[in-house]
């Protein structure tokens, strides 16, 4: 009896973790969205929250459609009234201000939104004009004019409302297209790579083979890219900047990739060449000073 | 006067079309956030099998090409859609078969034309995108939102 009974109990236990382990093989990570308004540099965010109530209203709907996919959001009016004060003193331009408060709100994604209010003869439309982008990189994810049908009247709720939730799917469609972009080829990362102020070393420092420092960072970047993938968008004697590293969204063991472990495996190299370095890492980009 | 008969029947059962996968599926009106309407032609020799034609036409499109102009304008099949259909061939399979009317929130056919050789019915389907989406995700055909 005791036998059956513990067969009973490893063959339950087995199913068990079984599930929990599809389940783990399937698990998609929910990144953190937050929707914004669009803003010039010289654009105040809070004045434009508050002179706009359309722009209030498309924030608002849109975050909606992500909170019913059952997908978190940060919510931006909240955050803009729990910073405004020191940090916007603080910071030098409006635009400055929007980068801290992105950063402060761990966001993943941020949705820029803009209304656009079309008086015609023949009636009124409103153009909600979105674009989504990775926080950390500021790649485009995706983008779309959510256009309300045109109609002899002044109450733009209703217009919004009917463009946003005759287009959102459309627009959800076209953010995951770019996750599954990601799965498959990796996420965005980019580096740049400076020297310190009395630093006697640079770009054009020559190693074994007439291989100069530059050419042998970029060997160790299409080793340790995922698939390859990286783009280097400008090389002087002082400065490489590489705009695009794709790494993978996994390490090997299924754990998350960790940007600090690339970062560490990067000045590991770098010390193997006899070279000491300092780095700082803010979301997707890193910062890379050689001493 | 037998011939004449036998002529008949052999030409209409000729002019009788057969059920086959066309694109021509379109998106007919605006809807909310979750549904779409979209108006699907069927190939068939009788009124259902022209019907269940059509229906299999506007579910076909919406996993593997997307309805222009829609709600789905991209395919609901993440990747390449065609290789998804076939990788998952039984499962799909199956959900013509029984599940995707399940789907179906509203329907309205057209009158039944034998002889039409640009289809034999046209239907207007109002088909719950949200919940399509939902069960493809649970039966992991798709990825959830996401990362």
């Amino acid at each position: 009896m005791k036998n059956i009974l513990s067969l009973l109990l490893i063959f339950f236990m087995s199913i068990n973790t079984n599930y929990v382990m599809s389940q783990t093989e399937k698990r998609t990570v929910q990144p953190k969205i937050m929707v914004v308004p669009r803003a010039n540099s010289y654009q105040d965010l809070s004045s434009i929250l508050e002179s706009n109530p359309n722009v209030r209203l498309s924030i608002s709907l849109i975050k909606e459609a992500f909170n019913k996919r059952g997908f978190p959001t940060v919510d931006f009016m909240a955050k803009l009234k729990n910073n405004q004060g020191q940090d916007a003193m603080e910071a030098a331009n409006q635009t400055d201000y929007k980068q801290e408060l992105l950063e402060s709100s761990g966001a993943d994604i941020y949705i820029e939104t803009e209304t656009i209010i079309d008086r015609t003869s023949s009636g009124n439309n409103i153009s909600v004009i979105v674009s989504a982008f990775d926080a950390g990189t500021s790649m485009s994810l995706a983008n779309k004019s959510f256009q309300s049908p045109r109609f002899f009247t002044e109450s733009f709720d209703k217009l919004i409302q009917t463009a946003v939730s005759e287009n959102i799917d459309d627009f959800m469609n076209q953010i995951q297209k770019s996750f599954d972009d990601m799965v498959l080829n990796g996420r965005l990362l980019s580096m740049s790579i400076t020297f310190a102020e009395n630093s006697e070393n640079n770009m054009d420092k020559e190693f074994d083979n007439f291989e100069l420092l530059s050419d042998k960072i970029e060997s160790w970047l299409g080793k340790n890219a995922h698939k390859s993938y990286y783009h280097i968008q400008g090389v002087t004697s002082n400065k490489m900047i590489i705009d695009e590293i794709r790494v993978p969204m996994t390490e090997e063991d299924g754990t998350s990739f960790r940007t600090a472990k690339f970062v560490q495996s990067f000045r590991k190299y770098l010390g193997d060449l006899g070279l000491t370095s300092s780095r700082d890492l803010k979301g997707a980009q890193i910062f890379i000073t050689i001493q | 006067m037998k011939h004449l008969i036998l002529l008949s029947i052999l030409f209409i059962t000729s002019s009788c079309q057969r059920a086959k996968y066309t694109g021509e599926t379109v998106s007919t009106k605006s809807t909310s956030s979750g549904s779409i309407i979209v108006k699907s032609i069927g190939y068939g020799g009788t009124i259902s099998a022209s019907k269940r034609n059509a229906m299999e036409n506007a579910f076909k499109n919406i996993l593997t090409k997307g309805i222009p102009n829609s709600n789905q304008s991209m395919p609901l099949l993440s990747g390449n859609a065609d290789q998804t259909l076939k990788q998952n061939e039984s499962y799909f399979t199956s959900f013509f078969e029984k599940s995707m009317v399940e789907f179906v929130q509203s329907q309205k056919a057209s009158s039944f034309d034998a002889l039409s050789r640009s289809g034999n019915i046209q239907v207007e389907y109002m088909i719950n995108l949200a919940a399509l989406r939902t069960r493809l995700e649970n039966d992991g055909i798709i990825r959830k939102f996401g990362l």
